[in-house]
């Protein structure tokens, strides 16, 4: 994922720093928001992304409104939607704004695999980083 | 959250947005924009003032159908900026958003005929209250 822009968006600090170090891992260039108007600002003003990664439930708008508004305004970026929260209504709303939705928790392997799905196919294959080493890493944080 | 499932009945109409946090300027612009408003940004209530004057409020052709700002801002602030619309006798609807708006605030800005949304707010509220001072000024 060498020259791929990752944007992560997640209330949580650990969160996001383990989010960062998995895309950072696979060469990938992270940036964070901390809530929903940040991540608002990142999509309107500092794009483009090759894929977002975004929590459901945020400060100030939910990863989900956000999307909306985005995709209202003509921002087809690829979103994937993290959620430990996700009843048919999250998933069904996701699904109409073309995002992806992946259940919390999960290991960093699985969120590897999906983003490769997610992203244009030059971007996930160029200076891939292989397997994840069995760290730290492999395991979300607990609490978030 | 009612942004794009309410009827755009405000289609190409004007906000004028104050705002000194880019990123709630951003997220309140993005959902005005998302539901169908024109918007105009500015950093903070001298800016906002500076693009009225530009587009002529006061004169013949209104910048603005409304403006949405925050209380708590550099330079002119967003009661001042309310004071200052008022004293050049325009009447143009003000939606105000403060978190931390205390009696005599609140007291102003009702007195100057402005509405106003406690942070934090939910997108869907604000949208109401914009969609309500828009009303108003029908």
């Amino acid at each position: 994922m060498k020259f791929a822009r990752v944007l992560v968006a997640d209330d949580n600090r650990e969160m996001r720093s383990w989010l960062r170090e998995i895309f950072e891992a696979q060469r990938a260039t992270v940036e964070e928001a901390h809530s929903g108007a940040e991540l608002a600002r990142r999509l309107m003003h500092e794009g483009p992304f090759d894929l977002v990664v975004g929590d459901v439930r945020m400060s100030w708008a939910t990863g989900l409104q956000v999307l909306e508004m985005a995709r209202a305004a003509g921002n087809a970026v690829p979103f994937l939607v993290i959620t430990g929260f996700a009843d048919e209504a999250v998933r069904e709303r996701a699904r109409q704004l073309g995002a992806e939705l992946m259940e919390k928790p999960f290991e960093a392997e699985q969120l590897v695999e999906r983003a490769r799905r997610m992203l244009p196919p030059l971007l996930a294959r160029v200076g891939a980083a292989g397997p994840l080493a069995p760290s730290r890493l492999a395991r979300q944080p607990t609490g978030s | 959250m009612q942004a794009l499932s309410l009827p755009q009945r405000y289609a190409h109409k004007r906000v004028l947005l104050a705002e000194d946090d880019p990123d709630m300027r951003a997220l309140i612009a993005m959902a005005l924009r998302a539901d169908g408003y024109e918007v105009a940004e500015a950093r903070d209530g001298g800016e906002a003032l500076e693009l009225l004057r530009g587009a002529g409020m006061g004169g013949v052709a209104p910048a603005a159908d409304l403006v949405v700002s925050d209380i708590q801002m550099p330079r002119v602030n967003g009661l001042e900026l309310l004071e200052r619309l008022r004293a050049g006798r325009v009447g143009i609807p003000v939606v105000l958003v403060s978190a931390f708006a205390d009696t005599a605030v609140r007291c102003e800005a009702r007195r100057l005929g402005a509405m106003l949304l406690d942070k934090p707010f939910d997108l869907g509220d604000l949208l109401a209250v914009v969609s309500e001072a828009m009303e108003v000024r029908r």
